[in-house]
């Protein structure tokens, strides 16, 4: 998704600085795949997340700025890696680093952001250190789960709904506790946000396998799931609506970027679109649902916003 | 009054595993009894197995060699070995002279129905009518796989097989297939019969969660995908009955000992669904319980822990259902199909433990094995730990790549595994190692594996539709691998987080280095170097050793890193089977072989280059054997200035079969002909 997150700028200006830093020395061939990266710097996304909920407590706010720049880096690992995987041509906006030098240096690059990543958790603590561990090992849990699923036309909802939950719920609900858990917050708080952070990276990624299907002027090309035989949420509603001819157009062996239109088109007319839609609403109300009380302090009331970023409209 | 028999050991149980329980035990002087029932007779049948299990359990079972093996995923898609190290024989003679090996070993073999087994006593119903009670201080139940050994919702496989008229090769064929449903052919291999050059036998694997599968149909299946890959099966003609029964999938480590009774064979759950065979794991586990009660012949209680253990750190298992399996199963074969021709080591390591049966047990080079070494034995019940933490740590989520974990081990022999110098490095101080540090050691070599599966990006990436297997697997095992190392490292207490995290961007770097440097600079020595000089230093280090031992093991790690590096090109380009499992051009694809760099100026070093350019060729084996031996001197002098006998005794022999290649006589490189 492409739409900015409203948050603490001088905060995110700060995490940017700092991931630098952390990847100051790097070599040059290596850099070069890395920086265009992290000078575009999506949404930081994960990073806001981190901010907020240290505000349910009293964070440091240089060991804040150190946890932003290390799940950013951790992000910036995994989409070096994921674009090898999914062969995707193109990476916020510009060409993807492994069409840039080749597949290798990526995995490489990737490797050493995720080494660095590794080396300011210890940094930061054991705790933390354990913490990151834990999330990489699900992240890429999760990864291999949604490719095992490739070219499955009829996954069931649920099936769905639980890579969903490892792929990006557990990465966010990592950002929502370590902000937390950083400022010093109360176990009950810290127990709300844990489930907020899986709900609110079910709505998040739900809305992402919507706008692979829609028209996108610029950053990740749409599609790209589709072409590979991961069918998203929306695709897979429709065919559960037996939509006709969904199904043999998706698993047809000429099937390219070409399809993609009459794709959209069926989900649309199968009300896939809306069915996702409306899911993805029912998670983002669950997690408001448990910030509880939560939802109407500041920073609750800072976490409900990112709704404008799901439906800007 | 029943009879009270007390023995040593009663072996439930005289199949194939319960026969070598029963025999290991007696040669070892253990009174033991072997008690089974007379045997049904529910139809004959060929089995594939290793030959050293084969010639282990019944030396004088007639078999034939399965010649070459060859796994097909459709189209044109195949994998195969020349020799694969396996043995065909009838299912019958194979336990007949199972037994008869038990009984000449000195085990009393009873005919009789378990009635029950209470506490170390088993009440027996005698054919001839009466009963029997035996107390026994080691129980071992070898009872196969039953309806009592399923757990609920935990995987089973239909294995059904018949004999055909109509042979046209002489080896040994398995076709490996996607199946849409359960219940369908997932494995078919087809056996040359071992008494008759004109007969095959076909044994079909169909994964499911009910035993109601139509075997016939099943058969039918599996013959119709045959005829579809070979139009020349059409010809087969059934000369045998259809043999069928269910077979597990869901081994877990829990499953090994029950009530304080070690089970083992069939029972355990541990078929491999794409060998489609059960019975070197079989075997494999008889022999681990048998060497338990043995080293614990008094103390059933840490036989048991013992066997448990070692059952942990021996096998993968798929224990979590059978939908779970057949989605790994599904991942599994894509990424085999699409790296059925690679080289890269990854790979090759694991198609070799996935697809053969026994794998790498048979076909690990003598040149990975640290022989004969008295003083690394000591080492025995540390390493054992290090694999059970490394496979514990990957066995629930990613069950193929537990298998690759896995590979390798031989039972009594050390590999040459980084854990191995870890554990030496521990022992710096004087002290046996520390066996609450073999999660540093399971850490080290996830680690190196996943750094290898890093390395595994393929060279083309072909603008097709779908996900890249080869790079998805490779970049995702990869990743997990290091994750889980790092939780490890993590989750102790001493603070090795750092060095650790270190560690891994110091390897990336050095990688990182190789891909932008000209060719003609792309020595792997750096890297390598690396990945070995961090287990011995950090062995040191947590054995509390003086700063000076420590840095004398960096020294020592670093300089064994590169002495495999040149003894692995040394092994390649003379042809001989390198640890890596790969070949020159395997070796050069990866950027591990130290040769552009030593050969630079010499154009692309490539394997055929070398093969067409006899000076070359001589060169580049003068050129490499010169730089491992002088590494080897190198090393030989640093391990001599370790203070502690049995850690100097252990790296003195490491460094020596880490050096072998290139102290035996060499053989004529690939290519090399004898000057006129």
């Amino acid at each position: 998704m492409t739409r900015p997150v409203i948050r603490d700028r001088a905060y995110a200006l700060r995490v940017r600085e700092q991931l630098t830093d952390l990847l100051a020395g790097i070599p040059a061939n290596q850099r070069v795949l890395v920086a265009p990266l992290v000078r575009a710097g999506g949404k930081g996304l994960r990073s806001h997340l981190i901010e907020v909920c240290s505000r349910f407590g009293r964070p440091r706010r240089d060991r804040l700025v150190a946890l932003g720049a290390v799940v950013e880096l951790l992000h910036v690992a995994s989409l070096l890696h994921d674009d090898v995987i999914d062969r995707a041509a193109t990476r916020r906006g510009d060409t993807a680093a492994h069409v840039v030098a080749g597949p290798e240096p990526a995995v490489v690059a990737g490797a050493l952001c995720m080494a660095r990543a590794a080396r300011e958790a210890a940094r930061l603590g054991s705790g933390i250190s354990r913490a990151v561990a834990a999330v990489t090992a699900e992240l890429a849990y999760g990864e291999l789960l949604d490719v095992e699923r490739s070219f499955d036309t009829h996954l069931p909802v649920d099936r769905y709904l639980d890579l969903v939950r490892r792929k990006t719920g557990e990465l966010f609900r990592f950002c929502c506790v370590l902000g937390a858990l950083e400022a010093g917050a109360e176990p009950a708080v810290l127990a709300a946000l844990t489930e907020f952070g899986v709900e609110l990276g079910t709505a998040f990624q739900i809305m992402d396998d919507c706008l692979d299907l829609q028209e996108d002027p610029g950053g990740k090309p749409t599609g790209t799931d589709h072409v590979l035989g991961l069918f998203g949420l929306p695709t897979l509603y429709a065919i559960q609506q037996n939509t006709p001819g969904l199904p043999e157009l998706l698993l047809s062996p000429g099937f390219s970027r070409a399809d993609l239109q009459e794709v959209r088109a069926l989900v649309e007319a199968g009300g896939g679109f809306a069915s996702a839609e409306a899911l993805a609403r029912e998670h983002f109300d669950r997690a408001v649902t448990s910030l509880g009380a939560l939802a109407s302090t500041g920073p609750g009331r800072e976490l409900l916003r990112l709704q404008d970023v799901l439906w800007p409209n | 009054m029943a009879e009270l028999i007390t023995v040593d050991a009663a072996v439930v149980g005289d199949g194939v595993a319960g026969c070598a329980t029963a025999a290991e035990l007696a040669r070892h002087g253990l009174a033991t009894t072997l008690v089974g029932r007379p045997r049904e007779t529910s139809g004959d049948y060929d089995v594939l197995l290793t030959e050293r299990m084969a010639r282990l359990v019944a030396p004088t079972v007639p078999l034939r060699r399965a010649g070459a093996y060859t796994a097909h995923f459709g189209d044109d898609a195949t994998a195969g070995w020349a020799d694969a190290g396996l043995v065909i024989c009838c299912k019958s003679d194979l336990e007949r002279r199972a037994a008869e090996s038990a009984e000449q070993a000195g085990a009393r073999r009873m005919a009789a129905d378990v009635v029950a087994v209470e506490g170390d006593t088993l009440h027996l119903a005698l054919p001839e009518g009466g009963s029997v009670f035996v107390r026994a201080r080691h129980v071992v139940l070898a009872t196969g796989w039953t309806s009592s050994s399923r757990r609920a919702s935990h995987g089973d496989a239909v294995i059904c097989t018949r004999r055909f008229r109509g042979a046209f090769s002489t080896g040994t064929d398995i076709h490996l297939r996607t199946p849409s449903r359960h219940g369908t052919p997932v494995s078919i291999r087809v056996l040359p019969a071992p008494d008759d050059d004109h007969q095959v036998s076909v044994t079909v694997t169909a994964l499911d969660d009910c035993s109601e599968i139509d075997a016939g149909k099943l058969m039918a299946q599996a013959l119709e995908a045959l005829i579809g890959a070979d139009s020349r099966y059409r010809s087969l003609a059934a000369t045998s009955p259809l043999v069928a029964g269910v077979a597990g999938t869901s081994f877990t480590p829990g499953a090994s000992v029950t009530e304080g009774r070690l089970v083992v064979g069939d029972a355990l759950g541990l078929l491999d669904p794409f060998a489609g065979q059960a019975l070197d794991n079989g075997v494999r586990s008889a022999l681990l319980a048998a060497e338990s009660i043995v080293t614990h012949r008094d103390d059933p209680g840490a036989a048991a822990q013992r066997y448990r253990a070692g059952v942990a750190g021996t096998f993968a298992g798929y224990g979590e259902g059978v939908h779970e399996l057949s989605r790994h199963f599904h991942l599994a074969w894509r990424v085999l199909a699409a790296t059925a021709h690679s080289e890269n080591p990854f790979f090759v390591k694991a198609r070799t433990s996935v697809l053969v049966p026994g794998g790498f047990a048979t076909l690990t080079p003598e040149s990975a094995v640290l022989a004969g070494s008295r003083s690394a034995r000591a080492l025995h019940p540390f390493l054992a730990g290090c694999s059970e933490l490394a496979l514990a740590a990957v066995r629930d989520r990613w069950p193929f790549v537990a298998s690759v974990v896995a590979a390798g081990r031989h039972e009594g022999r050390q590999n040459l595994r980084p854990a191995l110098l870890f554990g030496a490095a521990l022992c710096a101080e004087g002290a046996p190692p520390d066996i609450r540090r073999a999660d540093v050691g399971a850490a080290v070599e996830l680690t190196t594996l996943g750094m290898l599966g890093l390395t595994a990006s393929p060279v083309t990436t072909t603008p097709v539709r779908g996900v890249d297997w080869a790079s998805a697997s490779a970049i995702l095992a990869g990743d997990f691998l290091l994750a889980q190392a790092g939780t490890l490292i993590a989750g102790r207490d001493t603070d090795l987080d750092t060095a650790f995290a270190d560690w891994l961007a110091e390897l990336a770097e050095h990688r990182g280095d190789q891909l932008g440097e000209a060719p003609s600079n792309r020595d792997p020595s750096p890297f390598l170097a690396a990945l070995f000089e961090f287990p011995a230093r950090i062995g040191a280090q947590l054995a509390g050793a003086s700063d000076a031992t420590v840095a004398l093991l960096r020294e020592l790690g670093a300089s064994l890193g590169r002495l495999f590096g040149h003894t692995e090109d040394l092994l390649a380009l003379t042809g001989r089977p390198t640890r890596l499992d790969t070949t020159l051009q395997g070796l050069l694809d990866v950027r591990l072989s130290a040769l552009p760099h030593l050969l630079s100026g010499e154009g692309d070093v490539t394997a055929e280059a070398l093969a067409a350019d006899p000076v070359l060729g001589t060169r580049a084996v003068h050129l490499t054997r010169v730089r491992a031996r002088a590494e080897y001197s190198a090393a030989t002098e640093l391990a001599r200035r370790i203070p502690a006998p049995t850690a100097r005794a252990i790296l003195l022999d490491f460094c020596r079969a880490m050096a072998e290649p290139a102290l035996t006589s060499p053989r004529k490189p690939t290519g090399e002909r004898t000057p006129a």
